[in-house]
């Protein structure tokens, strides 16, 4: 089994094809929405069980113990490192994007795909490329792919 | 291939430092930041709301209105509990972020949700969501509100038939993107979550369509349950999933009914929402 599910990244996708669909509404797409807020639920999950310090949420005691995980790490595990420095970010904005229901947030979500995705996804595939199953590659793989996607699909809503 | 970034982005240490530079020109407004309690229960829940609706309207460039809404505005607060604040703005761009730059640094440490709408957003998702417009019409205080137009739009009568069903469609949307099991592997405790937020809006819809509009979180299963004999083993099985969500919110939660990892459990509580969606 890998360490993330291959198929959470066709969540990207889809919030990728929302964003090249609908460029200048796209923050009010609820399923899009709903796509981006499950693949980033579900990727820090796995990713901090990998870690053995599974996560619950994405609230405040969430991001201190996950401060406390990164400190623990040696700095040779900068990718590790690194991506749990980009879920600490996520916790910090969680509320604004989390996909709530009612909640329609521009700026939010406009700061959200053009400053932290991209960077999350790139970070991603930094860690990946550092595991070594073939299982892992795969994702490795799959996780690149899509971020060209995304790339090109977030282009023209950035300023 | 890995390619350079494109996009400019924040890190942990320059989201740092954005805060510690906001609270720096802030601190002119530090002798405000005393009159802000620490909101341990709901009287002092209440007054941080409203001293927070007058810190927003103090932006009138910005700000135009001001409501509460959610588990505050009702008195069923816990220790846990969000303060809800619906703000009407004056442009799409303006959102939380921006909000919340605006209010002393004491009160973006306390559980403030801020949700922004534009005058138009608004009636638009009032048209669209009928368990926002029922939580409005029914539960809404407002605290600050420039010429009376937050008002105006929340007492508008509307279709609440029509709403529901534009919600419901909505839900069944959001659910099927939950539906793709492997992409869990083998933790379901977010998909339970949202399971269970997705399917009470359901059931605040489904009433709504039935033009049931009393109830509160507590009952709105069972109320539903109630005049739609049919679904109550579904709904009886969505309502426990409640502690998973709250366990997600950080919120003291009662034992899990069952475990995190559970795969038929998950997959028989996402088929009795989708049920629900489609009944």
């Amino acid at each position: 089994m890998s360490s993330i599910a291959v198929e959470l990244f066709d969540r990207v996708d889809e919030f990728a094809e929302c964003l090249t669909a609908n460029p200048k509404d796209f923050w009010k797409d609820k399923a899009s929405n709903e796509s981006i807020a499950v693949f980033c639920e579900n990727f820090f999950g796995q990713f901090f069980a990998t870690l053995g310090a599974p996560i619950a949420g994405f609230g405040v005691k969430a991001k201190e113990a996950a401060v406390r995980k990164r400190l623990s790490l040696p700095e040779s595990a900068a990718p590790t490192r690194q991506l749990i420095a980009e879920y600490e970010d996520l916790c910090e904005i969680w509320d604004d994007i989390k996909g709530a229901r009612y909640v329609e947030d521009r700026e939010a979500m406009q700061d959200f795909a053009c400053t932290y995705l991209s960077a999350l996804l790139e970070d991603a595939a930094g860690w990946l490329a550092t595991l070594s199953s073939p299982d892992d590659k795969l994702v490795l793989a799959r996780a690149e792919q899509c971020w060209d996607k995304y790339q090109e699909a977030v282009k023209p809503i950035c300023p | 291939m890995r390619k350079p970034r494109i996009l400019a982005r924040r890190t942990s240490r320059e989201l740092s430092m954005q805060v510690v530079s906001r609270s720096t020109k802030r601190n002119s407004a530090e002798d405000r930041t005393r009159r802000y309690p620490a909101a341990v229960e709901t009287s002092a829940r209440l007054e941080l709301a409203q001293l927070i609706a007058d810190e927003l309207i103090s932006h009138p460039e910005a700000v135009v209105g001001v409501a509460l809404f959610g588990s505050v505005a009702r008195h069923e607060d816990s220790d846990a509990s969000d303060i809800d604040l619906l703000v009407l703005v004056g442009r799409p761009a303006i959102g939380a972020r921006t909000l919340r730059t605006f209010l002393p640094s004491n009160v973006s440490t306390q559980r403030v949700s801020l949700a922004c709408y534009t005058e138009s957003m608004l009636r638009e998702g009032m048209r669209t969501h009928a368990s926002l417009a029922l939580h409005l019409k029914l539960e809404a205080a407002i605290l600050a509100d420039t010429g009376g137009r937050l008002s105006t739009i929340i007492h508008t009568p509307i279709d609440l038939h029509q709403a529901a069903d534009a919600e419901i469609a909505a839900l069944r949307s959001s659910l099927e993107r939950l539906r793709e099991l492997r992409q869990y592997n083998g933790d379901y405790l977010f998909l339970l979550s949202r399971v269970y937020r997705i399917s009470r809006s359901l059931v605040y819809a489904f009433l709504a369509r039935l033009d049931i509009a009393e109830f509160d979180t507590a009952t709105a299963f069972a109320v539903l349950s109630e005049h739609r004999q049919e679904l109550a083993p579904y709904l009886q099985a969505l309502e426990r999933l409640r502690p998973f969500s709250d366990l997600t919110s950080e919120v003291p939660s009662s034992e899990l009914p069952f475990s995190r990892e559970a795969h038929g459990a998950a997959a028989y509580a996402l088929q009795a929402a989708l049920k629900l969606a489609t009944a």
